[in-house]
């Protein structure tokens, strides 16, 4: 009996909507989508050249590259590298640009940490701000602006001693990787 | 017709979720890092600086060792007689000489000079010294280190202190010029000398 009586429910139901459908092909209907774009948050890093250091290759992305040239305790120099002559040691120097972008984030600041993907060539000791670089994080600067040209002083400390005595291999190009990090303050 | 509905039912929560997990992923994994490489490079190349000094002496030149070049200094014996033991400016003056240039009397000044040459990151354990005249002088001697080391305008090997006549980098060597003077009688005294040595400095 419940299920005559379900059946003839369902019936007037088919029969009501197929008689809706009917009487509403010539209206309009309307509903509306809801589009939810979230921005994902998080830092964007980018080196530039600076306009006082040397121009580097790939400026404006993730991945650059520095060359400082030819360098020694005397002579000409690169556009734009600076040297210091210390006792047993010469320093050449240039500056280069760090731009951080933020998205998403409250932070007002961030924190940039350096790291060498290997140890330096032998008689060469790598500097960011006078801040000698090794395989392990060194803190750059604490307290870095987002969306702006952040200079800052990349050197490179020249032992004066010949190779084999703790001097650097000698007329041949040294390379040396460093991975910069920017933290959100 | 219910079949398909229902899924694309599902569909649609499977993208829903998927719309959901995105984002939240995407926040997790760039929450606060932002990462960069600088790949920095350099060639170092060899120099070495020459400097004489002394009493009397001007300061010298650096150069680069790869290269020709000259390390330039002056050194001013000043005036002298005969019968002096030394110069107006303090030099050594001996009567008689060593340097067996001289036929007759002769009068011989001499004056301590050093020379240091600081090498830069240059594999060499030292070097040598060939000195000559510019200017040949049939009149008067010269000399320089020692007095058995007589300059002509060939070169002469000066003796190092070091494994086979080296010198050291990094290191003040003292090198006396000698000039040897003949004293003749009758003979008008000369008004000036003078002469360049030149040294040439070899890495060994």
């Amino acid at each position: 009996m419940r299920a005559c009586k379900l059946r003839q429910l369902g019936i007037v139901a088919a029969i009501l909507a197929t008689g809706t459908c009917a009487s509403l092909a010539a209206q309009s209907s309307s509903g509306t989508l809801n589009v939810v774009l979230q921005n994902g948050s998080g830092l964007q890093m980018v080196l530039n050249s600076d306009s006082s250091g040397v121009t580097l290759g790939n400026a404006g992305t993730s991945s650059a590259t520095l060359g400082f040239g030819t360098v020694g305790a005397y002579g000409t120099l690169a556009t734009n590298v600076t040297r210091t002559n210390q006792t047993n040691t010469f320093t050449v120097s240039t500056f280069f640009d760090v731009d951080v972008a933020e998205s998403g984030l409250s932070s007002t600041s961030y924190t940039l940490a350096a790291t060498l993907s290997s140890t330096a060539p032998t008689g060469l000791t790598v500097q960011i701000d006078s801040v000698t670089l090794s395989t392990t994080s060194a803190t750059i600067s604490t307290s870095g602006s987002y969306g702006t040209n952040v200079r800052h002083t990349l050197s490179v400390v020249v032992s004066t001693a010949a190779s084999g005595s703790g001097g650097p291999t000698t007329g041949t190009q040294l390379s040396s990787t460093i991975n910069l990090v920017a933290t959100s303050n | 017709m219910h079949m398909e509905w229902k899924s694309f039912s599902r569909r649609l929560l499977v993208a829903a979720a998927g719309l959901l997990l995105l984002p939240a992923g995407h926040e997790a994994m760039a929450a606060s890092l932002g990462n960069a490489n600088l790949t920095v490079t350099a060639s170092v190349t060899s120099y070495v600086s020459i400097a004489f000094s002394g009493t009397n002496v001007s300061s010298g030149t650096a150069g680069n060792s790869s290269d020709s070049f000259t390390g330039t200094a002056t050194l001013a014996f000043g005036s002298f007689n005969y019968g002096s033991s030394t110069t107006s400016t303090g030099a050594t003056v001996t009567t008689g000489s060593s340097l067996g240039t001289c036929a007759s009397n002769c009068i011989e000044v001499s004056q301590p000079v050093t020379l240091t040459v600081t090498a830069y990151d240059l594999n060499s354990t030292g070097y040598t010294i060939s000195a000559s005249l510019a200017t040949a002088d049939t009149t008067n001697g010269w000399a320089l280190g020692t007095t058995s080391q007589v300059l002509s305008a060939t070169g002469t090997t000066i003796a190092g202190p070091g494994q086979g006549g080296s010198f050291a980098y990094n290191t003040a060597e003292p090198l006396t010029v000698y000039l040897a003077v003949p004293q003749a009688n009758g003979s008008s005294a000369p008004t000036s000398i003078s002469n360049t040595i030149d040294m040439v400095l070899t890495a060994q």
